[in-house]
């Protein structure tokens, strides 16, 4: 399984304000590369282009060096897995019910014993089994977390695109969430995450890409990208780095 | 968690089989009791007694009727709560039949599409009193759409703003009574918003369950797992490579349909398609593979129950099911509330 996605100078316009400005990246399999930036930066509209919901006014996304817009969005769907920063919680749905919404891509009618068993896959992946019959409104924050990277998962995808995986979690649930990214890293999969914690993205990542108003203001490996200076300049805050630990923490407060 | 699933599938098969074997019930009681097998004997061999007369001509007609409309408005019901991702959606709430009510008065008051004759109302041409409802049905469903669509409206907004044109339609159709002061004409337009199952013929019974099997039915359960992917948000939904708006303006097209027949042939039935998907999330949890079914064959059964109850419990006088309906689903269902005490539905 080889992927590679490559982002070539996307701009993306939100009536006049431009929320990308000539973005460009590239990832392959078995990388994870990290989207950092203050809010509004563009984090969540690129995962948006990347995954083809949102089109952008210049630029391509190439997936195995095929334009996006080339590739029918079923089999887009059924390459990327995606976590949303939220969902929404409504209607009592089973655990099992909203992780089977990830094999839609792959399920025409009815879902069939295949798609049953990719289900309960997925589950297994992030630990999930034991609830898979309460409802998404029963969960803790951590376990809903889980089941959502389940539920894209369950739809055997090769790149995942997460935004904000471990924010609203707990310590333990976000260690329990950066252990599953990286072990899906070393299952093969192309990881793209939007992520504010700047210590776990220089824990986690192969490469680190810094977002400023919409433009890319540093990308590379994340000792390139999260010194003091480059974090001063985008986000005005002093910092140190220790590198031993690979910790990143403010120097007020 | 498999018994769980089993358990599921038991009550929905149970209650399937109790929808098949409420029907010769419903069709033996009335104000002429017919024995059962003797109503079994008269479905499968109909021949040219009285008996055969009264359940063919009077009950058996009805009771289908009840079974296939309660279940295109209970999956209506359902669908379009799903695809809204608002509890309060609904052929009801989204004002449906108060615009089939208003196009069914114009065509039977402008256009003299039928009258009334000894307690029942005659339809000169069956065809243009469903045509008015449906094309009174479209006009709603294209004002719901414009008002999601292009002004961006909330499904919340959508179904306040829904509830507002109900009270205008309304109002046009006392105007329309009030300018029509010919009072055979205007019990007629009361009478026929009444709801009454009785008044289906043989022919608009047909095209009912010819559109509920080849499309309302079929559309509904084949969206299921679409129902459950639209719930969690459009934006997830689009990601997934599903149209969230695609599922929407097909629902509610597909939901008019339902209702607009539905309305046409036996008037305003009551809160059937608000009331059913409810109970039936509460029973049988949030899944559409479920749910959408389960609605379907509680609306069947609450509408054949009511139907049958309004048939007995006063005979020889019949209490209008549209009324019946409602006496019966709306306190079990917040029965089903206070007792169920579910996520969504509690504090």
């Amino acid at each position: 399984m080889v992927i590679e996605i490559n982002v070539k100078d996307v701009k993306v316009y939100y009536k006049s304000i431009k929320a990308l400005d000539g973005v460009s990246l590239s990832v392959h399999n078995g990388e994870i590369l990290s989207i950092i930036g203050p809010n509004g930066a563009g984090k969540s509209t690129l995962l948006k282009v990347i995954n083809g919901v949102l089109k952008p006014r210049m630029g391509v996304v190439f997936i195995n060096e095929k334009p996006l817009e080339k590739i029918p969005r079923k089999e887009i769907a059924q390459k990327t897995g995606v976590v949303p920063q939220r969902i929404r919680l409504m209607g009592m749905l089973s655990v099992y019910d909203f992780v089977m919404t990830g094999r839609r891509p792959y399920i025409n009618f009815t879902p069939s014993k295949i798609d049953e068993e990719k289900v309960y896959e997925a589950l297994k992946i992030v630990d999930a089994i034991d609830f898979v019959d309460r409802t998404l409104e029963e969960l803790s924050g951590g376990e809903l977390q889980r089941v959502i990277i389940a539920r894209a998962l369950a739809g055997e995808p090769e790149v995942m695109l997460l935004d904000e995986p471990t924010s609203n979690l707990d310590l333990k649930y976000q260690l329990e969430i950066l252990n599953l990214i990286k072990s899906l890293r070393s299952k093969g999969l192309a990881i793209i995450m939007a992520i504010h914690d700047l210590t776990q993205a220089y824990r986690v990542s192969d490469k680190v890409l810094l977002l400023n108003k919409g433009k890319v203001f540093a990308a590379g490996e994340p000792d390139d990208v999260l010194n003091p200076k480059t974090i001063f300049d985008v986000y005005g805050v002093p910092i140190i780095v220790i590198k031993d630990y690979k910790l990143i923490t403010t120097l007020e407060v | 968690m498999r018994n769980y699933k089993r358990q599921k599938q038991l009550i929905l098969t149970t209650l399937i089989f109790l929808t098949f074997f409420i029907i010769p019930i419903s069709v033996g009681l009335g104000w002429y009791k017919i024995p059962f097998f003797d109503i079994i004997r008269v479905i499968f061999m109909p021949d040219n007694s009285v008996l055969s007369t009264i359940v063919w001509d009077l009950r058996l007609r009805r009771v289908l009727a009840a079974i296939f409309i309660g279940a295109v408005l209970g999956g209506s019901g359902a669908a379009m709560q799903a695809s809204m991702r608002n509890y309060l959606a609904s052929p009801f709430t989204f004002g449906l039949p108060f615009a089939a009510s208003l196009g069914v008065a114009i065509s039977l008051l402008i256009l003299h599409g039928g009258e009334i004759q000894r307690f029942r109302i005659l339809v000169h041409n069956p065809f243009i009193v469903p045509i008015f409802a449906f094309i009174f049905c479209l006009i709603q469903v294209f004002i719901i759409l414009l008002l999601a669509h292009k002004a961006g409206l909330s499904a919340g907004a959508l179904i306040l703003s829904s509830i507002a044109i109900s009270f205008a339609y309304q109002a046009i159709l006392y105007l329309l009574q009030y300018f029509y002061l010919n009072e055979i004409l205007v019990s007629t337009v009361i009478f026929w918003t009444f709801g009454d199952l009785g008044r289906i013929a043989w022919i608009e019974l047909n095209l009912v369950v010819i559109v509920s099997i080849a499309i309302v039915i079929p559309y509904f359960i084949l969206r299921s797992l679409d129902y459950d992917l639209i719930l969690s948000g459009d934006e997830l939904t689009k990601s997934t490579g599903v149209s969230p708006q695609r599922i929407r303006l097909e629902t509610t097209i597909v939901a008019a349909l339902a209702t607009s027949l539905a309305t046409s042939f036996v008037g305003v039935i009551g809160f059937i398609g608000l009331v059913a998907p409810h109970i039936a999330r509460l029973v049988f949890g949030g899944g559409h593979r479920y749910l959408i079914p389960a609605s379907m064959i509680l609306g069947s059964l609450i509408l054949t129950l009511s139907d049958t109850i309004g048939r007995v419990i006063i005979a020889p006088v019949t209490i209008p099911v549209g009324i019946m309906s409602s006496l019966i689903g709306v306190p079990l269902l917040i029965y089903l509330l206070i007792k169920g005490g579910m996520h969504g539905y509690r504090d």
